[in-house]
């Protein structure tokens, strides 16, 4: 029965690719949805990532970077810095905020560091210098690219002019850009003197990072305290919490889709084969094993609809992330695995809308010439 | 020793609609087929035949009455039982073949015996032999669109006796082939009775058949009747010159005014392609045989 239901599907190839590259389609859209939310995802956690701190330090009752503030008075960081198992503090003003560059306007982390800084600062660089003067910006390649500036060029961060000095890599996302400034001139955009956002701190060779932030919180009032995976899961939590209902959206549409292509392909050979699975019935065929073969009719199309679209996305991502650099975009296992029980909804779902017309076939209509 | 029975229908009947649309297709028909024994069903268009071969073979319920096949009550199974009976007990055999277009000769064949659990192996070897027999070796491989008319009806009745069933139920197995292959054809059917033992209900409008068959029922607005001698008005085939009774022929055609019967479609079809090549120097009149009336 398996036999006959496979090879009657490859009775009409033409029909079999067109129904394959259909649903491929529209689990191809959700992988890339997936890929482009997982990768933005990451972007958006990318300074957090990067940075080489052991512990986060931040005013009491924050616990994450991505769309916060923070407020930790000078004394404070200070009060860190002599702290026993402290290797080292680097403080940055931290503000979130639009750049404009003519009539663009970008989303932005701002970050005002302490020049020199030896690990807040940008990690990778793809031209000029890391540390930003007074006066100067740092700003990711990709954001230059898409904006058509270059190092000279000025970009207006609030109402400061900023002189671009130098261009580093993986630090541009589509929903925040990460922008290194000097801390004298973010301090003199946010009006806010003698005071940090948070405190990267490196521990010690004898202290780990959660003795440490043991250490720090007892002697420090009102600050908050965490490991850098802490601070980490934190805001990649916060990341992926604030895309998860676009993206369930997006999944459902792309399964109501793959439903719907499978579907109609199912239904379309059922109504096809109508005399066949007749005859079958009359040669002693029971429903049931109809449904089955039927059923196994769709899992083969949209197993093989889901190979395909992984196939094509894993060697699309790369080429997109080179073509359309300002999107960032991951295939991960656990995404496929995801398509492919999403695959075998569909597949199961699909084939149930054809069992009312398999168990209405008349067996008695085989003798109809 | 008593010869076994291996079909028994008792008092069917079957309507359909209800009211004043009420059809009774088949009505209180009683028979039954003895092991061994070639019936042939005749009857006018829409008498009912194949209502009735349908409810013998499982493939329709009676509105009442009961059918017996090896003695099993078919008529009170369940609808989840009647499958696996139509698979052991029942081979079909249809006027339009109804191979499965894409399986192969031999997987046409086996098709019934992969509905049965168990003995796939010695399936296989009866598929071998029934191909050798049928004469199908050389297509065993084959797709039906590839084959023949004779080819597969040929191939219809070797599935037909895959399982070994103890019932066979044609319609119109010659229906839809030449003279040659139609003769053919009900040759092998007349040795599957003879020699296998098997049972065999054949409904036909085909009048050649007549010669092989052990007895003949005529079924008239779906009952049972004694078969009138005028029923039959024997002409000939204008393009195979093949006798066929003019009251009951399915396949017709006019041409200038006047009705042409055929014993096969493919005849039918060569008519209408040329009929003045076949109608000759006669026009007037299709060539009636020499008498008219029933034959047996």
């Amino acid at each position: 029965m398996l036999r006959w239901m496979i090879k009657s599907l490859f009775m009409e190839p033409l029909t079999l690719v067109v129904a394959i590259a259909s649903a491929a389609s529209a689990f191809l859209l959700i992988i890339l949805f997936e890929g482009i939310f997982a990768g933005e995802s990451e972007q958006i956690v990318a300074y957090v990532r990067n940075v080489k701190a052991d512990v986060w330090v931040m005013q009491r009752g924050v616990s994450n970077m991505h769309m916060a503030t923070s407020y930790i008075p000078d004394w404070k960081v200070r009060q860190v810095r002599e702290l026993p198992g402290v290797a080292g503090v680097e403080a940055i003003l931290y503000l979130n905020t639009v750049v404009e560059v003519g009539d663009q306007r970008w989303f932005s982390y701002v970050v005002g560091l302490e020049v020199p800084s030896n690990y807040a600062g940008p990690w990778a660089m793809a031209q000029g210098k890391a540390q930003p003067s007074v006066g100067e910006a740092v700003v990711p390649e990709v954001f230059a690219d898409m904006t058509r500036l270059g190092i000279g060029d000025t970009l207006r961060v609030t109402d400061r002019e900023l002189t671009i000095v130098g261009l580093s890599k993986e630090t541009f996302s589509m929903a925040n850009s990460v922008i290194f400034v000097n801390k004298i001139d973010l301090e003199d955009i946010m009006s806010s003197f003698d005071i940090a956002s948070f405190m990267l701190v490196k521990s010690g060779p004898d202290v780990s990072p959660t003795e440490l932030v043991g250490a720090i919180e007892d002697a420090v009032e009102k600050v908050h305290a965490l490991t850098a995976s802490q601070f980490l899961q934190n805001d990649r939590r916060l990341a992926m919490q604030m895309g998860t209902e676009t993206i369930a959206l997006m999944t459902t549409i792309g399964a109501a889709l793959a439903i719907l292509l499978v579907a109609f392909t199912i239904y379309s050979q059922v109504m096809r084969q109508r005399r066949e699975l007749s005859v079958a019935k009359a040669l002693g065929a029971t429903n049931r094993s109809l449904y089955i073969s039927v059923a196994l009719q769709a899992v083969g199309i949209t197993l093989a609809s889901v190979i395909v679209a992984s196939i094509t996305a894993a060697a699309l991502l790369p080429a997109l992330s080179n073509f359309i650099p300002a999107v960032t975009m991951i295939l991960t296992v656990a995404s496929v695995a995801k398509i492919a029980i999403l695959g075998l909804f569909v597949a199961i779902t699909a084939a149930l809308l054809s069992a009312r017309q398999i168990a209405r076939l008349d067996p008695a209509s085989a003798f109809q010439t | 020793m008593k010869e076994k029975v291996v079909l028994q229908a008792e008092n069917l009947v079957k309507t359909f609609g209800s009211g004043h649309t009420e059809v009774r297709a088949v009505d209180d028909v009683s028979l039954s087929l003895k092991q061994g024994e070639l019936v042939l069903v005749m009857g006018p268009s829409g008498s009912g035949k194949t209502t009735m071969l349908s409810i013998l073979g499982g493939l329709l319920r009676p509105t009442s009455g009961q059918v017996f096949i090896d003695g099993t009550n078919i008529s009170a199974l369940s609808e989840s039982k009647l499958p696996m009976i139509r698979a052991r007990s029942v081979g079909f055999i249809f006027q339009a073949f109804n191979l499965l277009d894409a399986l192969t000769v031999e997987e046409n064949i086996l098709f019934p015996a992969r509905l049965i659990r168990g003995g796939q192996k010695e399936a296989a070897v009866r598929a071998a032999d029934l191909i050798e027999r049928l004469k199908l070796g050389p297509r065993r491989t084959a797709l039906p669109q590839t084959l023949s008319g004779g080819e597969k009806q040929r191939v219809a009745i070797a599935r037909a006796l895959i399982n070994a069933p103890p019932l066979i139920l044609a319609d119109e197995p010659t229906g839809n082939l030449d003279s040659t292959s139609g003769q053919e054809v009900m040759m092998i059917l007349h040795d599957i009775a003879r020699d296998e033992g098997r049972s065999i209900i054949l409904v036909t409008h085909d009048p050649r058949v007549e010669d092989v068959a052990d007895r003949i029922l005529w079924l008239e607005d779906g009952a049972l009747r004694d078969r009138k001698a005028e029923k039959h008005a024997w002409v000939r085939d204008p393009v195979c010159g093949m006798r066929v009774d003019e009251w009951t022929a399915q396949l017709s055609s006019t041409y200038e005014g006047q009705s042409y019967h055929f014993c096969a479609q493919r005849c039918l079809e060569r008519f209408e392609e040329e009929p003045t090549r076949y109608v000759k120097c006669s026009p007037g009149e299709q060539d009636r045989t020499a008498s008219s009336g029933a034959i047996n």
